[in-house]
């Protein structure tokens, strides 16, 4: 053993290396106020371990760079405490590195000889802020492509070459691949290999001219080796241990949707430490000012501070600036988490533009988490194809169809469930002084065609409420304050009110023989039940007089009342949404269509036929639950091949 | 005197010193070495896992049944009307879908057999009977060379299977081809894959496909 070491130092020299660091002399004994440098140093191995291990999974590129680090936060065993140290160890140095500059300008270890290890030092901190904002992109979620994509916008603003340099880090006019390769070259390339060598200089410097601090009588000199590495070992192990916690707790790191650049996200906002910039930008009222000249100046105070230090009240100057700095950051930040979450931090308010603003953000965040589920669950059953995952989601209609109907729909009608929850419609119209209420609303749409649906719709104090036909022209009185006597309101007030229980069950066959008309998937179970169908329909079409206006299958005639034959189908709501104006539909009779615009003629497209296919699947609930129409297909599937 | 009093006092202190400092030592280097294989730890655990990880296949909805061949790995691969009678292997890509890391893409080439058609002994009854009674049985092989995995080809004029990589060759049988003056490095015949009698008795050929490890004496297949 002995041989081999110094077989290996008269070749090396390893042994004064080793030496060297390890003996190095540290005025007034080890102290636990030096570990902050040491601390710094595993952090950022730390990161370089876990961002090697990070890239054997990651993949660049717009289709693939979500679909790696979901495939790294879901499916590699432990992949979400990888990902979640690399994340919240990187938040670790950027809390430590101010720490450690604050203790240097605090011990004036930046004064003479040591200003340029102190420049080195700030250049360290460019760098890591450098990789956090590369960092952030790289999975292309929703959060981390909307805020970066206002850093990079940004970075147009400098005049003469702002638009050339934007163009340069994005990698093109958009972006795309080029963003991700770029970035991820910066993050896992460029940016740490200038960190190491930066670094190297750095702590060299550091060796060369030692601790700052004097030995004292009563402290006594002590080697760097063991002291106080026992001290930073301890120290780095802490901190590993927080910050595994930290993973543990917040389940790692945060992921959300794919980046949906048509979509937008109302909820985008930098990482934390970021925020007070973003928080000082809108101080400003010129980007220009607020993004780059004002933290271009702090930056040049920063860097001047071993220079001011030299004049009279030079270091108090700089111990001020530092804190009145830390104050501002911390206020700021403050301030932007306060704007987000006011809402919620301040239930009560009545600063309702404030409540607004912050209702926004959370809904975002919520719709984002929603969606982030959905996806899961789709990726579950049919993994990510290579279009990349926004197929996924374009294709689902629980995804879209929200969307679509909160941009295309919810002008007039609602979707709310049974506890008020999802899509409001318009504000309900208010009675004016003489008692008229013009229509603004159409039907809540939620569980359209389900038996629920459809007997609350038979039901006198449903029909006419905001729910059904209360805001439309079907729900309104005329002058004597009658319903229209050849309406459907008026027949289900004059028929159906005060049912015995006899009634009440042959409305509800007639409620399921009509909602069987719809074949939801969720309801074939019980759209299975053939002889409680066939009493309600033959209710239908004798008894309760149905077809006396509308038509069903063969029975009845078109012109008085729309088609019930396949009701709430995906082709009856298809053609609905097409063009209700058609003659099975509102068309029966001028006028009786109150004002659905046609949403897909061959004159003019509002939707698109995969919109409307959305929209008309969404209304129908077939996807919501995959498992149950799966299912379904499987026995459809069974059913046909004999 | 006084002199050599402290040297003693400080030698004393020294080596009771020297004792506690090896404990510190001690101490020192198991938390520093906890630290720092923390993150590896995790990084390691992580990369060297996943290759064993348990795979659900996704693709639910647009997998379908999986066809009607019945084991999971059979593919239908050619009408046997597609092969030559006079039992001339034909090269065929095995259409199946795939499931690569997180993409799920369905219908996708996964690999390539050769096929040829051969008299069927007398006794085997699963065998294709076509218009004039004569009865057809049908041979697959994988196209990947056992030695070390190159893609062999059919060669007419050799009426052989050849590797370009390394020379393996291969007799139309799939045994091992003796040829004077070169050295066939292949441990096994090329490797047969199992044909679904029932369906060839139909006329379609079903294979049942997977790939086996390379460079071994016998068939292992790749899980």
């Amino acid at each position: 053993m002995k041989w081999l070491v110094n077989w290996i130092d008269d070749r090396t020299g390893v042994k004064e290396l080793v030496h060297e660091s390890l003996y190095e002399n540290i005025p007034g004994g080890a102290r636990w106020r030096y570990v902050s440098g040491s601390m710094l140093v595993f952090a950022f191995v730390t990161q370089v371990i876990t961002g090697i291990f990070l890239w054997m999974f990651y993949s660049a590129g717009s289709q693939n760079a979500w679909a790696s680090v979901y495939h790294i936060q879901n499916l590699v065993p432990g992949g979400w405490v990888l990902r979640g140290v690399h994340h919240f160890m990187a938040q670790a140095m950027v809390v430590l590195m101010p720490v450690h500059m604050m203790q240097v300008i605090w011990d004036k270890a930046y004064q003479k000889p040591r200003e340029i290890n102190y420049w080195l030092g700030l250049v360290l901190l460019l760098i890591t802020m450098g990789l956090g904002l590369t960092g952030y992109l790289l999975p292309w979620d929703q959060k981390g492509y909307f805020a970066t994509k206002v850093a990079t916008e940004l970075m147009a603003l400098p005049p003469v070459v702002g638009m050339s340099m934007q163009r340069e880090v994005v990698g093109g006019a958009e972006y795309g691949h080029f963003t991700l390769t770029r970035f991820f070259a910066l993050h896992a390339g460029l940016l740490p290999a200038l960190f190491v060598g930066v670094l190297a200089l750095h702590l060299a410097m550091f060796r060369k001219h030692g601790i700052t601090a004097e030995s004292s009588p009563k402290r006594p000199d002590q080697y760097f080796w063991p002291q106080q590495v026992l001290k930073d070992g301890v120290a780095c192990l802490v901190l590993f241990a927080v910050v595994l916690g930290i993973v543990w707790w917040r389940g790692g790191a945060e992921l959300t949707g794919p980046a949906e650049p048509t979509e937008g996200y109302k909820a985008a906002r930098p990482e934390w430490y970021f925020l007070f910039l973003f928080q000082a930008l809108k101080l400003f009222h010129n980007e220009f000012v607020g993004a780059i000249v004002v933290p271009g100046l702090v930056f040049l105070v920063l860097a001047m501070m071993p220079l001011l230090a030299r004049r009279k009240m030079g270091h108090a100057f700089n111990v001020g600036f530092m804190v009145v700095l830390f104050v501002t950051a911390a206020v700021l930040t403050y301030q932007a988490l306060q704007q987000d979450y006011y809402a919620r931090w301040y239930p009560d308010s009545t600063d309702k533009e404030k409540i607004a603003a912050s209702q926004e953000f959370l809904g975002a965040k919520t719709q984002a988490h929603h969606d982030y589920e959905r996806i899961k669950e789709l990726i579950e059953y049919e993994g990510i194809p290579l279009e990349g995952p926004n197929k996924l989601l374009r294709e689902d209609p629980e995804i879209m169809g929200p969307r679509l109907f909160a941009r295309s729909c919810a002008s007039c009608h609602s979707y709310l469930d049974s506890e008020g929850e999802g899509i409001p419609g318009p504000v309900v119209a208010k009675p004016d002084a003489d008692g008229n209420v013009t229509p603004n609303g159409a039907p809540n749409l939620y569980g359209f065609a389900s038996r629920k649906w459809i007997e609350d719709l038979l039901t006198p104090e449903k029909i006419s409420s905001v729910d059904y036909f209360g805001n439309t022209i079907h729900g309104q009185k005329d002058e004597d304050g009658e319903y229209d006597s050849a309406g459907m309101v008026a027949f289900v007030h004059d028929n159906l009110a005060d049912l015995s229980d006899e009634e009440k069950k042959n409305v509800a066959k007639v409620a399921a023989a009509l909602s069987a008309e719809a074949g939801l998937i969720r309801q074939a179970k019980q759209d299975a039940n053939a002889s409680l169908i066939n009493e309600g329909r033959q209710l239908l079409t004798e008894e309760m007089g149905c077809t006396d206006c509308h038509k069903l299958g063969e029975v009845g005639d078109l012109g008085i009342a729309p088609d019930l034959t396949g009701y709430g189908s995906a082709q009856w709501l298809r053609d609905m949404i097409k063009n209700p104006e058609h003659e099975r539909l509102y068309g029966y009779e001028e006028g009786a269509n109150d004002r659905m615009p046609a949403f897909s003629t061959p004159e003019a497209q509002l939707l698109t036929d995969h919109d409307i296919e959305m929209l008309v699947r969404w209304l129908r609930q077939d996807d919501r639950d995959l498992k149950a129409k799966l299912q379904y297909l499987q026995k459809a599937q069974a059913d046909k091949t004999p | 005197m006084s002199e050599s009093t402290e040297t003693q006092e400080g030698q004393v202190s020294q080596s009771e010193e020297k004792r506690r400092s090896f404990l510190v030592e001690i101490a020192a280097v198991v938390v520093g070495g906890l630290a720092s294989l923390g993150p590896l730890a995790v990084g390691l655990y992580a990369v060297l896992s996943e290759p064993f990880r348990p795979r659900k296949i996704p693709g639910k909805f647009s997998r379908g049944d999986g066809g009607a061949g019945g084991s999971a790995d059979e593919y239908f691969v050619a009408t046997i009307d597609s092969l030559s009678n006079d039992g001339m292997p034909r090269r065929f890509e095995v259409i199946a879908n795939k499931f690569d890391a997180w993409n799920f893409v369905p219908n996708q080439p996964i690999g390539a057999i050769y096929l040829s058609k051969q008299d069927a002994s007398p006794e085997g009854d699963q065998a294709f009977v076509d218009g004039d009674g004569k009865k057809w049985d049908v041979v697959a092989f994988h196209a990947t060379c056992p030695h070390a995995g190159c893609s062999v080809s059919y060669e007419q004029t050799a009426s052989a299977f050849l590797c370009p990589c390394h020379n393996s060759s291969f007799n139309m049988d799939g045994t091992k081809r003796d040829t004077e003056g070169s050295h066939n490095p292949s441990p096994r015949p090329l490797d047969r894959l199992n044909i679904n009698g029932e369906k060839l008795a139909q006329g379609e050929v079903w294979v049942e496909f997977f790939d086996f490890y390379t460079g071994r004496a016998n068939k292992i297949r790749k899980a």
